[in-house]
């Protein structure tokens, strides 16, 4: 499984799509941070002749830790299609060109199966985390690191959010637990993506199908007021709706790893390429 | 010469495929719509418990409901920045329905045509009559599903009531006359539905299906967030439309002109064909293939 590891790693790596997508992500991280979080660059101006006001910290404004900008929106609205676009059509196009072939001669499907799940879940989570990782670089060099302040009114989060205590006392562990969520999210999506591709020979199927149901996900639980179990409403570290909850990230995480590891143990006891 | 028999058959084969290849996501679209429909019912229903609502909500109200967009989006830090999702997944869908098709028929039938047409246009229109026809159908199947929830539960007329209107599209119906209804609801919505599938379809030919569908979804994001005649999206949200925005009495207020709004539209798809045609021509087939 290693050898295949291997070989697939160096073809993400290599590959102008992850090049591609990560730049995409980046473009927006930078844009939304000289939009946004450069014009907060100097925080003790004068604000209203009421005099010198509590400087807002970066949390509050980097691209993950807002919901006001343009950019923020966009990114997490097209976070499936990054996490799909590197890896999700490849098991399609490898079966077609043969490839597949190959490198079942060079080794057992099962482990050929388990490489690809690996490297498809971490080429998923890597281009979600590059862009904010950027983003939040870039605001945390030129703005301040302070706590963030309920009183202000200016954080997105609420006593009712989730890990809201957290939030307000160690905002940079909140941080990056959220972007471990989002890369966990990033890479079961890329991971679904190559698991339709098992049962597909579209080869535009397997790109588009998890951000469908990611659309139709959001459709369904606005439709019936349900706002904290859309992904969309949940990924994003501001919280954009309130009573989020842990336990739903983690079922509907369960949710998606469910079919990807039947589809992919499916595909290594079916597969009828050799 | 124009050659008909070629032309008609190219043609014909991409209205077939336009009804064909995209039946089960016609499917997809009933739902979408039947759940558009229990969130107009489910506002409806808070609306009328609140005695806000009296009257029964039509056809016209639900679809003024679900195409109507949003205002002007002011840019505040307080005010979080939400795309109403019917407008949103209407045209996100479109995206998906267009697809790859002429990524895909380029390099397998499509592909022996180009090589052996006598016209290669005549390829690109019927990609761009494919755009129309599926736009069309997906608008068709959603009016009809919506009709047949009015039918069944509300009043299938296409009277718009005051109140319903006022309500829950924010709309002053009174302002409105049925010109200004058919353009603002029906044909704007869709005649830029199917520019901005034309214009995925283009830039399909330079760029790698997804990257097409997310370049179109920034797009109508940022249709959304800034006001603009470059962002067309703009054109289908009658709620930014000049009779609503003038109604409003804000003397600086920025307003879409329907008719200004149609002609920037057609001219659009003809410019975008004639890109199309170039880009076809500096194609390297075999070497795609």
């Amino acid at each position: 499984m290693n050898r295949f590891l291997a070989l697939e790693v160096k073809r993400i790596i290599h590959s102008k799509r992850f090049l591609g997508v990560i730049f995409i992500g980046g473009f927006l991280a930078v844009v939304q941070y000289f939009t946004v979080g450069f014009k907060q660059r100097f925080p003790l101006i004068n604000w209203s002749g009421i005099g010198v006001r509590y400087p807002q910290p970066w949390y509050e404004y980097w691209m993950g830790g807002e919901w006001y900008s343009l950019f923020s929106y966009t990114f997490y609205m097209i976070f499936p299609l990054l996490a799909t676009a590197t890896i999700g059509d490849t098991l399609v196009s490898d079966r077609t060109s043969g490839y597949l072939r190959h490198m079942f001669i060079l080794g057992e499907r099962k482990q050929y199966y388990k490489a690809r799940f690996i490297s498809a879940f971490f080429s998923g989570g890597i281009v979600i985390i590059i862009p904010l990782l950027l983003n939040m670089l870039l605001c945390a060099v030129t703005c301040p690191s302070v706590y963030p302040q309920a009183a202000t009114g200016t954080a997105p989060i609420f006593t009712s959010s989730m890990w809201s205590s957290l939030y307000f006392s160690h905002p940079l562990i909140y941080t990056f637990l959220y972007l471990l969520v989002d890369f966990v999210y990033g890479g079961l999506f890329a991971s679904f993506s190559v698991a339709i591709g098992i049962a597909t020979r579209n080869r535009f199927l397997p790109l588009v199908f998890p951000f469908i149901t990611y659309l139709f996900s959001f459709t369904v639980f606005s439709a019936v007021g349900l706002y904290k179990y859309a992904p969309f409403n949940f990924l994003s570290p501001s919280q954009r709706v309130f009573d989020i909850s842990f336990l739903v990230i983690v079922i509907e995480a369960v949710l998606i790893l469910v079919p990807t590891v039947l589809l992919f143990v499916w595909g290594a006891k079916k597969d009828e390429t050799l | 010469m124009i050659r008909f028999t070629e032309f008609f058959t190219q043609i014909k084969r991409d209205v077939h495929n336009s009804f064909f290849l995209n039946r089960y996501k016609y499917l997809l679209t009933v739902i979408m719509f039947l759940l558009f429909c229990l969130y107009f019912d489910m506002n409806y229903n808070s609306m009328v418990n609140l005695g806000l609502i009296e009257n029964k909500a039509s056809f016209g109200d639900v679809i003024l409901f679900v195409f109507s967009g949003m205002k002007e989006h002011i840019s505040n830090p307080s005010i979080k920045f939400e795309i109403p999702i019917t407008w949103l997944s209407c045209q996100l869908f479109i995206t998906y329905l267009v697809g790859d098709y002429i990524s895909r028929d380029m390099t397998t039938y499509g592909h022996q045509y180009i090589m052996r047409a006598t016209h290669k246009s005549y390829w690109l229109i019927g990609k761009v009559i494919y755009c129309i026809f599926t736009v069309f159908c997906f608008y068709l199947v959603g009016y009809a599903t919506i009709w047949l929830y009015t039918l069944a539960f509300k009043s299938p007329s296409l009277f718009l009531n005051y109140d319903v209107c006022g309500c829950l599209s924010l709309i002053d119906v009174s302002v409105l006359n049925i010109s200004d209804y058919i353009v603002g609801v029906i044909v704007l919505p869709i005649f830029t539905s199917v520019v901005l599938a034309v214009a995925q379809t283009i830039l399909t030919l330079w760029l790698k299906p997804i990257y097409s569908i997310i370049c179109v979804i920034a797009y109508v994001c940022a249709s959304a967030y800034y006001f603009s005649y470059f962002l067309i999206g703009n054109y289908s949200m009658i709620l930014r439309s000049k009779k609503i925005v003038e109604e409003g009495m804000s003397i600086n207020a920025k307003y879409i002109d329907p008719v200004a709004a149609l002609i920037i539209d057609g001219l659009l798809v003809i410019i975008l064909f004639f890109i199309g045609i170039l880009m076809t021509r500096k194609y390297d087939y075999i070497e795609k293939a």
